[in-house]
């Protein structure tokens, strides 16, 4: 019974699809180059990390020995991974909470004073490596800004080298990055409060909506529930695939790779050691990392405001 | 916090102890002036002639005259320092007879001065032999020098600009070379460091004397040596009248005027002085949209006092001729650039010696005296006219702010060798009574500086930015000069206002100018223009903007002509490189050889995967070791022992330049530039302290010592960047080598630093940050220049680096061999490490032969002294390269006491062998290092688990890379 039934689906959709073909035809340029340069390199890199590539020779098939290599013998690993879970789940809440409260105080602003502080905020992740201040504020020399603030109200004695102290650093790339949390998911809340329309906020007050909070629990969130998905995916990508910060603040590797971050591990095998095949592997794992955490937020989302 | 305390306790002891306060003050301050007498103990007497300035000079005889009597030195019987005569031949400089003056040898010069009082000295001389650099000429009158700055005349050479043969500047492809050509001429002495006008003076008392010189590099011919005073021109009022006198009066011409093209410029006085090609304007002349044509000269690198160009012409029609200027001049905001005209060696009258040129975004077009403009008259014939960078007005301005500067500095130092860099704000350091001077003397220098600033709004006409430093600095003399006992605590900004005093100084010498053309026309004629009208300049941008898809900028040159197939060339660095190296492959190597070269500037992160998908290029340049290793293990890179004359080519570096590029037995690179650390000290401030240069690490350990106690620091480059996570060290491995160790074993598969010897260096090492308090991080040219660190180790290339950004210490500084460690039989071991880049020929390139011909051409002396001379030409000494080429570097622009100190260190100093997986130890010794100084680890135990680590990286990469 069930083989006629699913070539009879089959059968449907190419019907379906023969009648609207001038549809595929206008997707294909962009498919076209969307599998060329998104999903063949995916598919590719998975490929890959079953090999030992060193890109200059020819890549040799080693199973699974990348994988088992990463899991049971690669402490730096373990170190890595721990340093992004810490580090995403700071910064990831919080960098979003801050955004959200962020974009709901400006959007009780005035027109002006709205599209001023807007890009005021979106300004630290436009201005590409502008966060590299924070490298003079943290230099370990003793004119650094921190050293010679606080050498001069007398905290300290004798300068700290905050970047290449692992005690200092993973704290340091999470403060900085928090400062350049406001980035395209910023916006999308905006867009998501500056789109929600007055008349359901007065729908509300008629159906006993009494504070603020409520309003915007009850009404503002939930109406803005595709903005913060997207925010949420953006920022969570975002953080689990964060190495620039880490890299241009600390250096990769870091000292003792304290402020290592998943990508950073990554880099270091593809560009430092030139082993693309294991690099492979851990793009992999991240990959699928990023995609159960997007899921599980994903779920959670849908609860608010329920 | 903890500092306060202190204070607090030391009070309450003293208190109870001495049971009065007044007791406790004249104790504190009786330190404080104990402290300040170590620092003025050893100030050089003023009686030393040897250890004088120029300024201090001109004091000594302030009252002598300036007698207009001339005496010329007997050349003809000139002796060296062994007395022998000097060789004499003529016909080699204008003045007949002359005595050839070789490099390194005193020569010495016997006159007889009739009069005693300051004159100057006008010598005529020739160089023999070219070099990319002026000769730097000591003088010594009477065997001893005058003043410090007399070590530093600089005798140029002419230049000419030639094309190679058959080529012109029509062919945009082509680039000329500047050559020098023989010819003399005759200069006023004038010291580097004089920031004013005037040439020298020279003190000289009646009765015979003697002047020794000595060149430091290149022999000279020396024709006349005379002192003299120098000529002033006349006012153009007096040159009208005298010209009246013999009946030439101005009257229009009837002559079509002459252009006299910068491009075309018949000598130069350096070789850095070449044409440019500008495509600002589209009236610039000349001018093609689909070329790339030198139309101009000067620019950037036309800055320095007694810099000139010089232009041959010939007049038919006798009679005043208007001097017009076609010039840019977007350097200097808010201000003029000078330059003194000279008309067949004179200036013709006094307003030709500074001829102004303004502030414009745009060209401009000024005339000799612009709005009442003055004319040259000219006779029929051939003329030269000249114009050379001076200071203009300018110069009083320049001596000040100098001397000041100069009076600032040692202020600061004194304060701070009482107070430390960072005083303490609670602490009462009473300078009033350390440093009786000081305040009278701040509130001297602030009205000093308001005056040279009134002077510089008087003749820019604007206070802008220019002032702005100036201002701050005077404004905090004047606070100062009022109440001194505020510096400590504004100690800061005081020395960060005396860097940017100094580098105002530096930039205000500075006197760029491009120039288009020079334009002699009749005095009705009209003005060229200085820029084009709206639409046309309109069109030409669109024009330009269309041509541009048809260019290729990455290929600097590909050749069609010739039928064999040309080898691949990638660089990865700046334009300005890749031009001289183009010019260098075309009128050396492919006229030699017949080999057509394709250069292309490409991003090095390209190179891998062009290698691996095979099309990448035959040979790159400029890599760095360790990615040639990181090739040659992979099996991308050809062994170059394979050839058979790999023998004389390896005779031309350092064995240890080559170790870099060794596998086993194979040599996977040949090494372009080099280098390693040496010893920076600062002179002046380690007389003051009655220090010598450390010559052993216990030493510089009892140095560091002496410093500290004056607050002032040692400095090394630091292992607390986050740049040098890759990099081993150099100090590091001074301990180490010096020791006798190694990093790896012969074999390159273990690291075997945790042997004993290892151990031993890596905790010496950890003790300068440990025990003897070296900053983890510091801004070691700030702290050089201003003397905080007068004693550092850096590169050799830090040389060019305070040359160029602190030339207001030019002289004051020199360099040394590392310290070393004393061995068995005595002698010393200054070992530390070297480190190249090199130049790779790759398996996968198609002609090997051709691309190896190219290597041994590239690495040969004589190329790498060509290239040498031009990239610091292009580039200025920012850009001096250091060739691994023995004899090219013997005889590169160093001066010989620096090229001995580099030579000396090079020659003992090793390589660290590149092995599989060798990226890893740097990064680990690093972590090590940073683990003992922040988290107080112990050196032994943390520098075992470190070398674990390394151990297993590089057993892992061998098994991938299927090494053992």
């Amino acid at each position: 019974m069930g083989k006629p039934f699913k070539e009879g689906k089959a059968t449907l959709l190419l019907r379906e699809a023969g009648r609207s073909w001038q549809m595929y035809v206008l997707l294909l340029p962009f498919m076209f180059f969307f599998f060329l340069f998104t999903v063949y390199p995916v598919v590719a890199s998975l490929v890959v990390s079953f090999t030992e590539y060193n890109v200059l020779e020819a890549p040799r098939f080693v199973g699974l020995a990348n994988y088992s290599r990463l899991f049971l013998e690669d402490t730096v690993f373990k170190k890595a991974l721990g340093n992004t879970i810490i580090f995403a789940v700071v910064t990831g809440p919080l960098g979003y909470i801050i955004s959200f409260f962020a974009s709901w105080i400006i959007n009780e602003l005035g027109r002006f004073t709205k599209a001023f502080l807007t890009f005021i905020f979106y300004i630290p992740s436009i201005s590409g490596t502008v966060y590299t201040i924070w490298g003079l504020i943290f230099d370990s020399d003793i004119y650094g800004y921190a050293n010679s603030f606080l050498m001069k109200m007398g905290i300290l004695s004798d300068p700290i080298d905050w970047l290449t102290n692992e005690n200092y650093i993973l704290l340091i790339i999470i403060i900085v990055q928090l400062w350049m949390s406001m980035g395209t998911g910023f916006l999308a809340m905006r867009a998501g409060f500056a789109t929600t329309e007055p008349q359901y906020y007065e729908a509300g007050a008629i159906d006993g909506i009494r504070n603020r909070w409520q309003e915007l629990w009850y009404i503002t969130i939930p109406m803005m529930a595709p903005h913060l998905t997207t925010a949420a995916v953006l920022q969570i990508t975002a953080m689990f695939s964060n190495a620039t910060v880490s890299t241009t603040l600390a250096g990769n590797p870091s000292t003792n790779y304290a402020g290592h971050l998943i990508m950073n591990h990554f880099a270091d095998f593809s560009t430092v050691r030139l082993e693309r095949g294991y690099a492979s592997a851990i793009a992999t794992v991240l990959f699928v990392f990023i995609f159960v955490v997007n899921r599980l937020v994903m779920k959670a989302l849908r609860k608010v405001g329920t | 916090m903890r500092k306060f305390l202190c204070w607090m306790v030391s009070l309450l002891l003293l208190l109870s102890s001495f049971a009065g306060y007044g007791t406790f003050v004249s104790a504190a301050s009786a330190d404080a002036t104990a402290g300040q007498a170590v620092s003025s103990g050893e100030v050089p007497s003023s009686t030393d002639s040897e250890n004088i300035s120029y300024e201090e000079y001109r004091q000594m005889y302030a009252e002598a005259e300036y007698p207009a009597e001339t005496a010329a030195a007997d050349v003809k019987n000139a002796v060296d320092a062994a007395g022998k005569p000097l060789s004499v031949e003529k016909g080699h400089t204008a003045a007949g007879e002359a005595a050839l003056v070789k490099e390194q040898t005193p020569s010495t010069f016997v006159v007889s001065v009739p009069k005693t009082g300051w004159y100057q000295l006008a010598l005529c001389y020739e160089v023999t032999t070219e070099r990319a650099t002026d000769i730097q000429l000591t003088l010594q009158i009477d065997g001893r020098l005058p003043f410090t700055e007399a070590e530093g005349f600089s005798l140029s050479q002419l230049w000419e600009e030639r094309y190679p043969e058959g080529a012109d500047a029509a062919d945009d492809s082509i680039r000329p070379s500047l050559v020098a050509v023989s010819g003399s001429q005759t200069v006023m002495l004038s010291a580097h460091a004089n920031y004013s006008n005037d040439d020298s003076y020279f003190y000289f008392t009646a009765g015979q004397h003697t002047v020794t010189l000595t060149g430091d590099r290149g022999d000279f011919w020396v024709g006349s040596l005379l002192l003299c005073q120098p000529q002033t021109p006349k006012s153009y009022a007096d040159y009208l009248k005298g010209l009246a006198a013999k009946g030439i009066v101005p009257s229009a011409l009837d002559a079509s005027p002459i252009r006299l093209e910068g491009e075309a410029a018949t000598l130069r006085s350096q070789s850095s002085l070449k044409s440019i090609a500008d495509y600002s304007s589209c009236v610039t002349s000349p001018y093609d949209i689909h070329k790339d044509l030198l139309n101009t000269v000067g620019g950037e690198n036309w800055f320095g006092r007694g810099q000139w160009l010089e232009w041959n012409f010939t007049i038919e029609t006798a009679g005043f001729y208007r001097v017009f200027f076609r010039y840019k001049q977007n350097y200097k905001a808010g201000t003029y650039v000078a330059r003194r005209l000279y008309l067949d060696g004179e200036t013709p009258f006094a307003e030709a010696s500074c001829v102004q040129f303004s502030y414009n975004l745009d060209w401009q077009v000024s005339s000799l005296g612009d709005e009442e403009p003055m004319y040259l008259y000219l006779e029929p014939g051939a003329h030269a006219l000249r114009l050379e960078v001076t200071y203009g007005q300018m110069d009083t301005i320049l001596v000040e702010v100098q001397d000041c500067v100069d009076a600032l500095n040692s202020l600061y130092r004194n304060v701070m060798m009482i107070t430390g860099i960072s005083p303490d704000s609670q602490r009462d350091y009473d300078l009033t009574s350390a440093l009786p001077q000081a305040q009278s003397q701040c509130a001297e220098l602030g009205q000093r500086l308001y005056a040279v600033i009134d002077a510089l709004v008087a003749q820019t006409g604007s206070k802008g930015s220019e002032t702005a430093v100036l201002e701050k600095m005077a404004l905090q003399l004047t606070e100062l000069g009022r109440d001194i006992e505020l510096l400590p605590t504004r100690l800061d900004a005081f020395n960060s206002n005396i860097s940017s005093l100094a580098s105002w100084l530096s930039t205000a010498t500075q006197q760029p100018l491009l120039l288009d053309f020079i334009q002699l026309a009749s005095m009705d004629g009209d003005a060229p223009v200085a820029n084009a009208v709206w639409y046309r300049a309109l069109w030409n941008e669109v024009q330009r903007f269309f041509v541009s898809f048809f260019e290729d900028y990455d290929s600097i040159s590909t050749e069609e002509s010739s039928d064999e197939e040309p080898i691949t060339i990638w660089l990865g660095v700046g334009r300005d490189q890749a031009l001289v190296v183009n010019q260098l492959i075309r009128n050396g190597f492919t006229a030699e050889t017949g080999i057509p070269v394709n250069l292309r500037l490409i991003s090095m992160t390209s190179l891998m995967p062009a290698v691996a998908s095979n099309a990448g290029p035959d040979v790159a340049m400029y890599q760095d070791q360790s990615t040639v290793i990181n090739y040659a293990l992979r099996n991308a890179i050809y062994d170059l022992n394979q050839w058979e004359d790999i023998d004389e080519v390896r005779s031309r570096f350092y064995d240890q330049s080559l170790r870099c590029y060794e596998l086993g037995d194979a040599l996977y690179g040949l090494p372009e530039s080099i280098s390693c650390y040496v010893l920076y000290y600062r002179k002046d401030i380690l007389k003051e302290l009655n220090l010598s240069v450390p010559n052993t690490w216990e030493e510089l350990y009892q140095a560091i010592t002496v410093l500290e106690k004056n607050n002032l620091e040692f400095g090394i480059p630091s292992s607390f960047t986050t740049a040098t996570t890759t990099t081993v060290s150099p100090v590091f491995l001074s301990y180490l080598y010096q020791k006798g160790g190694q990093v790896y074993d012969s074999t390159g598969s273990q690291c075997i630093l945790n042997n004993g010897v290892g151990v031993q260096a890596f905790n010496e090492f950890c003790e300068l940050y440990t025990k003897y308090g070296v900053s983890l991080k510091i801004d070691l040219l700030t702290r050089f220049r201003t003397g905080q660190s007068p004693l550092l180790m850096n590169a050799f290339s830090f040389s060019n680096e305070l040359a160029v950004s602190a030339p207001e210490i030019n002289g004051l500084w020199d360099i040394a061999l590392l310290p070393g460690t004393q061995k068995e039989d005595g002698t010393l071991d200054r070992s530390t490490g070297v480190t190249n880049t090199g130049a790779v020929m790759f398996s996968n390139a198609r002609n090997k032969e051709n691309a190896w011909e190219f290597l041994k051409w590239w690495t040969r002396a004589d190329a790498q002294q060509s290239y040498a001379r031009a990239i610091e030409s292009a580039l200025g000494q920012s850009g001096r390269w250091n060739s691994a080429n023995i004899e090219a570097l013997s005889n590169s622009a160093w001066s010989t006491k620096e090229l001995s100190v580099i030579q000396a260190q090079l020659a003992v100093s090793k390589a660290l062998p590149e092995v599989a997986g060798g990226y890893y130890t740097g990064r680990s010794i690093n972590n090590a290092i940073r683990t003992v100084v922040s988290s107080y680890e112990e050196p032994k135990e943390t520098l075992y688990e470190y070398v674990k680590e390394i151990n297993d990286e590089l057993r892992q990469k061998r098994r991938e890379l299927g090494l053992d």
